[in-house]
């Protein structure tokens, strides 16, 4: 799985990884209460992402171990205690999955699928999601209740991280939570649309197995990422 | 915390009152439990609760289920997924959130054709989000089967109106025979609205169904009506409001 490599790895080069804290997930616990999970604004501390500030959510998957060697959470800015009021979000997860494990053809954009579909599945205790992906957003609702019972990146990293180990392909995951003020959102949403855009081409590869690629719209992606045009002409024979 | 909301249904004949009674229930209900959650659901297409209710909703559950549908007729199986999938969520961009209550519209069904399958799916929606409430005020159509079809299954406290005509009392006594066959509720009561005066009472009709309420024609809503203001600034001492909170009083709802 090397689709998504060169865009991780530009990604990366991108945060200032070394400002980041890692944070103590081992015996961190938090309620996850499923779809009782409504915050409305009266009980709300505030909204990670919320009014017109970025709200990025982004998802790779890789098989290489220096992007992602173990499990880690990782925070750059403040964490959800040190709050105060609405605030510019981003979730990015790097997933790495055993090498060859998520199959091809329709299986493998499925499996990846999958995988970012963890996120429509994780509910903890006074941390209310808004997921669209039409909009390219996952705002963050965060009631008054949870920061003061404790709530941090910690517990909600853990549950998104056990979730994921759900999926037996996954070995290890990166998981990283922005709310500098400072950071560059607008360059790190371009970035998390191309990792869409590579999914929706996977997509597109298989659903249009015979077609001339001059008049494809999705070219410029084929051509960028290492391994699209491969698995595109792999298709075809 | 699995704990169900106590679900109160207004239902009855167009015209005899049902749009001013759910909004002012919602007030009543609010003042009375003031950090409960409360949500008004306007089921009936004419979107009248909203008014009432001081409230503009700019998106309703029918422009979502529109969105599915074009979706799913254009082909992009995905996208309808997608829209569904994150349907939940949308819920919240057309919810509105007052000072103590939160607000709804279910709009007009308006795409035609069969789509019983987005429509179940929404309604599982509806009835998940709904949840997470403690009261709920439905401010239905007609009848109780277009809220059953449409926006939720079980309703806890189905509350009739009619006015003092016969087609008023008919019609609330269809609509309970209706909802017995659907097993739909757990309480039942049914208010006069805009009586003459009480001697009428003795010439009306309303089969077995418990009288909970007799309220006169009021001009503090009139007024209201003709100022387009909300239910909110209707003084209590009202005669509406107090009918309506000796209603929910008898029916172990405040």
């Amino acid at each position: 799985m090397k689709l998504y490599d060169a865009n991780i790895k530009a990604l990366l080069s991108n945060i200032n990884l070394e400002q980041a804290r890692k944070l103590d997930i081992v015996n961190t616990n938090w309620e996850d209460v499923g779809d009782y999970n409504l915050i409305l604004r009266s009980d709300m501390a505030y909204e990670l992402g919320g009014e017109n500030y970025p709200a990025i959510s982004a998802m790779a998957v890789t098989s290489q171990n220096e992007f992602v060697n173990t499990d880690e959470v990782l925070l750059l800015g403040p964490d959800l205690k040190d709050i105060q009021e609405d605030c510019p979000y981003a979730r990015i997860a790097i997933v790495r999955v055993a090498e060859d494990s998520l199959g091809d053809g329709n299986a493998l954009y499925n499996a990846i699928r999958k995988i970012e579909y963890v996120r429509y599945h994780i509910n903890p205790k006074g941390y209310m999601t808004r997921i669209s992906a039409k909009q390219g957003r996952e705002p963050v609702r965060v009631s008054k209740d949870a920061i003061e019972d404790g709530l941090g990146f910690a517990q909600v990293g853990k549950m998104f991280i056990d979730t994921y180990h759900q999926n037996k392909n996954i070995k290890a995951v990166k998981l990283i939570f922005i709310t500098d003020p400072a950071f560059d959102y607008k360059s790190l949403a371009e970035q998390a649309k191309h990792f869409e855009d590579i999914t929706g081409t996977i997509d597109h590869i298989f659903k249009n197995v015979i077609m001339d690629c001059g008049s494809c719209s999705l070219q410029n992606i084929c051509d960028e990422v290492e391994g699209l045009r491969e698995l595109h002409f792999s298709t075809m024979r | 915390m699995i704990k169900k909301p106590i679900v109160l249904a207004v239902a009855g004949k167009g015209g005899v009152g049902k749009t001013s009674l759910a909004a002012v229930m919602v007030k009543l209900l609010v003042e009375a439990y003031p950090d409960k959650k409360i949500l008004a659901i306007d089921a009936d297409p004419a979107v009248g609760l909203s008014t009432a209710l001081g409230v503009e909703p700019t998106l309703t559950l029918d422009d979502i289920r529109k969105e599915a549908v074009e979706a799913a007729e254009s082909g992009n199986t995905e996208a309808t997924v997608e829209i569904l999938g994150e349907a939940r969520y949308r819920i919240f961009d057309a919810m509105v959130e007052m000072d103590g209550f939160s607000f709804i519209a279910i709009g007009r069904p308006e795409a035609a054709g069969c789509y019983c399958k987005i429509n179940t799916y929404l309604k599982e929606v509806i009835a998940q989000v709904a949840d997470n409430f403690d009261y709920i005020v439905i401010d239905g159509e007609a009848g109780i089967e277009q809220i059953n079809r449409r926006v939720m299954e079980k309703v806890t406290h189905l509350i009739l109106i009619t006015d003092s005509s016969k087609k008023g009392c008919d019609v609330v006594k269809t609509i309970k025979g209706v909802a017995d066959n659907l097993v739909m509720y757990d309480k039942i009561g049914v208010i006069v609205n805009r009586v003459p005066s009480q001697d009428v009472l003795q010439y009306m009709d309303l089969g077995n169904i418990p009288l909970i309420g007799c309220i006169p024609a009021d001009e503090n809503l009139t007024e209201r009506d003709l100022k387009g203001e909300s239910v909110f600034y209707i003084p209590d001492a009202a005669p509406i409001v107090e009918g309506l909170r000796g209603a929910l009083s008898k029916m172990g709802v405040i």
